[in-house]
């Protein structure tokens, strides 16, 4: 596989949420809106590469029993860096996706990549396979929380941090609050992966003819 | 086989502790930042709450008087200043709402009226107990022209203050809040006068 | 004592790990076609959930101490590691009965979210070594009731003719929005009124 195909695979083929359905807790919790959703996937996105490469560096170094002991170590580690970080820079957004920070510590995305990626291949390949699995997974939390943002408040990209107030399409009170609790988590997901199981059924209809 | 199980235990154990060296350089660079937002954010929101001061000092001998006379939501009192003046006393109250502790900044002015009710965090119901952070309901008239003699409570309770449609629990919360910084002031403008 | 039966109550039915607060989603779809599995997920999470917050109430005491806090993630999940696996051979020698019934949950417990979600609420919301693990027990509970709920459903989706694109994970999914919605009912329930007699 050349590196182009290796991140595609993350992004499209093997999408963590769409095609693969790991990482559900952050995926239900933090999509309801756009930022929340943009600020997880990259956090995520950065213990996904940060461990990936470590973990590939030292993949002749770490004996086969001990492999998930200390693959938990290291991706803990850098959870807690990228808490920590956030904590320091972005402090409204930190407060509001709360504990599922130390939670990508059992993201099964991370440790499901270190175990069938990372301890195979390369550094750089590592790195763009966790690149493209955080994207991937970016992304499937942005298109989420646009549906959910934009339905249940009439608003999108509301981001406290950056003092932006978001762009209205249609006043609050008309927005579906259902839309923004749990049960709109749950429906919207699965609407959105009946959705894309349909499309990819037609697709390779028509490529078998 | 010792000899295997010994570099097993060998190897996790350094990898244990680069990590947690690691992490303690991490913390120390970023532990000072997470204060200084911290603090700026508590500052922001006592200003906001009492906006004719500009500077703020901790009041500790007050806030134990306080909590003897019975009012213990109140975690932390300043009394705010104008270059040497004193312009009034801003209270946080931490209360139990319905399913978070809800954490709010109360101002009131010198003359004993009630300047301004901020919340700084909560995890309330999103829909309905969320409201209690919005103007509509910070804001209404019942919260306006209150002086440090009086007490409020919800509609509900015989009040006059309009709680969230479906968040009594939540509205209640902060008019405890706001009564207890109500009767610090109280407490701080008898002291004076006598 | 009402405060302790607020605890329990309020984590199985208003603060529901699955439907409210999104915790130990993964074994929620992935281990409830079969309402027997689902118990012996349920039971053993239970297990693992109550002794895991009442070991890490003292281990976050002992980091304060030594402050070292910042250390909060790693040890927690080092510790949920090694009491999962403590747990495993403790129940292979003494109870082969109960390790048959439990054994092959007990490895997917440590990336159960809800394990270490629930012993980083405890020490958010400051709950003392009791409350800790009463909300430990309590969220599991709530966690065993809806798996067996929705693994009971399951079975009886099994026979309905659902179209292609919504079977599986689509069609799970949305049937979990409407357990959700039910429990979206509890909200609001008063539970102060109806423990302090």
């Amino acid at each position: 596989m050349n590196k182009w195909q290796i991140f595609k695979n993350g992004v499209f083929n093997e999408n963590p949420i769409f095609r693969l359905v790991l990482g559900m807790c952050a995926t239900l919790a933090v999509s309801s809106a756009v930022v929340n959703g943009l600020g997880m996937g990259l956090a995520t996105t950065v213990v996904l590469v940060g461990s990936n490469m470590i973990i590939s560096l030292m993949r002749n170094v770490i004996p086969k029993e001990i492999r998930i002991p200390a693959y938990v170590v290291i991706i803990a580690t850098f959870t807690t860096i990228v808490d920590k970080v956030m904590a320091a820079s972005t402090p409204d957004l930190h407060k509001v996706l709360g504990i599922f920070i130390p939670l990508i510590v059992v993201n099964c995305i991370i440790l499901a990549r270190a175990e069938a990626f990372a301890s195979k291949n390369t550094v750089i390949d590592s790195a763009i396979d966790g690149l493209g699995m955080g994207i991937g997974f970016t992304l499937a939390l942005t298109v989420l929380g646009t549906v959910r943002e934009l339905l249940g408040t009439g608003t999108l990209l509301v981001a406290k941090d950056f003092g932006f107030s978001g762009i209205t399409f249609f006043p609050k009170e008309n927005g579906v609050l259902l839309m923004i609790l749990q049960p709109g988590a749950f429906i919207t997901l699965g609407l959105v992966l009946a959705g894309i199981n349909w499309w990819v059924r037609k697709k390779e209809e028509k490529n078998n003819g | 086989m010792v000899k295997k199980e010994l570099r097993l235990v060998i190897v996790l154990t350094i990898i244990c502790v680069v990590a947690g060296g690691i992490l303690a350089w991490v913390n120390s660079v970023t532990e000072p930042r997470i204060q200084a937002q911290a603090e700026l954010a508590k500052k922001k929101a006592l200003q906001e709450s009492l906006p004719a001061a500009s500077e703020f000092r901790s009041e500790q001998l007050l806030l134990e008087q306080v909590h003897q006379a019975g009012n213990t939501n109140l975690s932390e009192l300043f009394i705010g200043y104008h270059e040497t003046e004193k312009r009034g006393l801003v209270s946080i109250a931490d209360v139990r709402g319905y399913s978070s502790t809800i954490r709010l900044v109360i101002g009131v002015s010198a003359d004993g009226q009630l300047a301004g009710v901020k919340v700084i965090s909560q995890a309330e119901t999103p829909g309905l107990g969320v409201k209690i952070t919005e103007r509509d309901f910070l804001e209404q008239p019942a919260l306006q022209r209150v002086s440090s003699a009086d007490q409020l409570a919800v509609v509900k309770d015989g009040g006059n203050v309009q709680a969230v449609t479906g968040a009594t629990i939540s509205s209640r919360a902060v008019v405890r809040g706001v009564n207890q910084a109500l009767a610090a002031a109280h407490l701080l403008l008898e002291a004076k006068e006598q | 004592m009402a405060e302790y039966l607020i605890i329990i109550f309020g984590s199985i039915f208003i603060n529901n790990f699955i439907v409210s607060r999104f915790l130990g989603i993964c074994p929620f779809l992935g281990v409830s076609k079969q309402v027997e599995t689902a118990t012996g997920m349920g039971l053993a999470v239970t297990f693992v959930m109550g002794l895991a917050s009442g070991l890490t109430y003292w281990v976050q005491k002992l980091l304060i101490l030594l402050n070292l806090e910042f250390l909060q993630t790693i040890t927690f999940i080092l510790v949920i590691a090694v009491l999962v696996q403590f747990v495993e051979m403790v129940m292979k020698k003494s109870s082969p009965v109960l390790y048959r019934a439990l054994g092959i949950y007990l490895p997917l417990i440590t990336t159960n979210c809800a394990v270490l979600g629930v012993t980083l609420i405890n020490i958010n919301e400051g709950y003392t070594f009791l409350q800790s693990v009463l909300s430990g027990i309590g969220g599991a509970l709530g966690f065993t009731l809806l798996i067996i709920l929705f693994a009971g459903i399951r079975e009886r989706m099994s026979l309905a003719p659902i179209p292609r694109s919504m079977q599986g994970f689509p069609i799970a999914l949305i049937t979990a929005g409407l357990i959700s919605i039910a429990f979206l009912g509890f909200t609001g329930f008063n539970l102060n009124a109806l423990f302090n007699f």
